[in-house]
């Protein structure tokens, strides 16, 4: 069968619309992990020199 | 099970339990509010002020649908299957609305029983099925687009 | 069989042991996820035949209930995890419980703008305020007021507990959502599929609509376990067994 494009406008924009919030979804943990185990190396670094 | 944890138990219990009889509660009393639309049948058991604004859902009638010509304005009439009420609009109609279509008019009726609709919404009703199988159940007389 | 559930149950009750059941699972369920979801949407769009009123824009409900399911199952997952918290304590089920709350609050409003897309031109409104309309956006400001009493606490222990206590108070609106279409007249249709009795959806269309709500279960699976896992580690930052799991523990990095 060959794919027909010709949705109304809405139709793509709804799944548009879905796919943005999921996409924000997923980057947002992703991103936060980043950050805090960032901190929690930093962190860990600062206090093993200081031991030194 | 501690005996702290019973007792917890036996908190959260009484809370869900006293909340959901606070909203039944509430949503008895608020019963008629609660209503998005009446149909034809209940307007005479609904003590409706005579002037007062309210939805009148329903089936467009088959064959009832007469437009004029000349502008947006549409006579229909809207039937549950045991009343009817005849309803006039001007305006741009749903893409669904059509003949045996559920649709919610918001209006009142006149001193003539004519029910002046200011905004007319198509109600979609929950079957779906591809144009062949309802062309085909159409063939062998099963009704479909039954409004509840 | 009951000890052995007993055992799982108190184990995941252990910050770093959930840590690794969480870094294990979520690769595998976003794979899983994106298998699902890529097989729903390409029917959703290219092979379910049109609807013989709507024509094409029924296509819509192939994210718009997997959504909405997901926004209810959301919350019953929250009400289970805030039971747990309020009796028996758990710090890894108050965490789930809590960051459980954006992802619905996400899906509810996924639910929400889809549907009032669908509805200018199907019912002629984007808004109706009727029973089903109203109590699905009630369910979007109790997961916003949830998530508000949760960071309002300096002590996350604390807001985690009263939080709880909201969910609890909360979850009468969803049998309200659920049975909205039933007990009151709505602008909204009645229930599509039916559990427990005939759906009124041909056979032909149900396809995508059973990978969408598969693929949308296990995206939430994945979101869970890494929104937890984040808040896990945000709150134990100095913790040893956070050092031991981002392996770091006495030696140089």
């Amino acid at each position: 069968m060959i794919p027909d494009f010709n949705y109304a406008e809405y139709v793509w924009s709804s799944y548009a619309i879905a796919a943005a919030v999921i996409v924000w979804q997923a980057i947002q943990p992703v991103q936060r992990y980043r950050k805090i185990v960032g901190q929690i190396k930093e962190d860990y670094l600062m206090r093993s020199e200081d031991q030194i | 099970m501690t005996p702290r944890r019973r007792k917890r138990l036996t908190a959260v219990a009484l809370l869900v339990l006293g909340v959901g009889t606070a909203a039944a509660i509430t949503m008895t009393a608020l019963q008629d509010n609660m209503l998005y639309f009446i149909a034809p049948s209940d307007i005479q058991t609904s003590e409706l002020p005579p002037e007062r604004n309210f939805r009148l859902g329903g089936l467009v009638e088959a064959g009832s649908i007469q437009r004029d010509p000349n502008s947006l304005a549409v006579v229909f009439t809207v039937t549950d299957g045991a009343h009817s009420v005849p309803v006039t609009y001007a305006g741009i109609l749903p893409d669904l609305f059509r003949e045996g279509q559920g649709v919610i008019a918001q209006g009142r009726l006149d001193e003539n029983g004519m029910f002046q609709a200011r905004e007319v919404l198509a109600r979609h009703d929950e079957t779906y099925m591809p144009p062949e199988v309802a062309s085909a159940l159409e063939r062998a007389g099963a009704p479909h687009g039954v409004l509840e | 069989m009951w000890t052995q559930i007993k055992l799982a149950f108190h184990k995941l009750g252990s910050p770093l042991i959930f840590y690794r059941f969480a870094q294990t699972l979520i690769p595998w369920l976003w794979g899983l996820t994106l298998i699902t979801l890529a097989a729903g949407l390409y029917q959703a769009l290219f092979v379910v035949p049109p609807d013989y009123q709507q024509g094409d824009s029924y296509r819509i409900l192939y994210i718009h209930v997997p959504a909405a399911w997901q926004a209810m199952a959301t919350y019953i997952v929250m009400t289970i995890l805030a039971t747990i918290t309020l009796i028996w304590r758990i710090r890894t089920a108050e965490i789930m419980a809590m960051t459980a709350a954006p992802i619905g609050a996400a899906f509810t409003l996924i639910c929400l703008v889809t549907g009032a897309i669908w509805g200018r031109p199907m019912w002629g409104t984007y808004w109706a305020w009727d029973a089903r309309l109203t109590s699905m956006l009630v369910l979007l400001f109790v997961y916003l007021g949830i998530m508000g009493l949760y960071a309002a606490f300096d002590d996350r222990r604390q807001g985690a507990r009263i939080a709880s206590i909201l969910i609890l108070v909360g979850v009468v609106n969803i049998p309200i959502i659920h049975f909205s279409v039933e007990w009151w007249t709505t602008l909204h249709q009645g229930s599509t599929i039916n559990l427990f009795g005939p759906s009124t959806m041909d056979a032909s269309m149900l396809p995508p609509l059973i990978w969408m709500t598969v693929a949308v279960k296990l995206m939430f699976g994945a979101l869970l376990l890494q929104r937890a896992r984040n808040e896990l580690l945000d709150q134990d930052q100095r913790k040893k067994w956070v050092l031991e799991a981002l392996r770091m523990g006495g030696h140089d990095s």
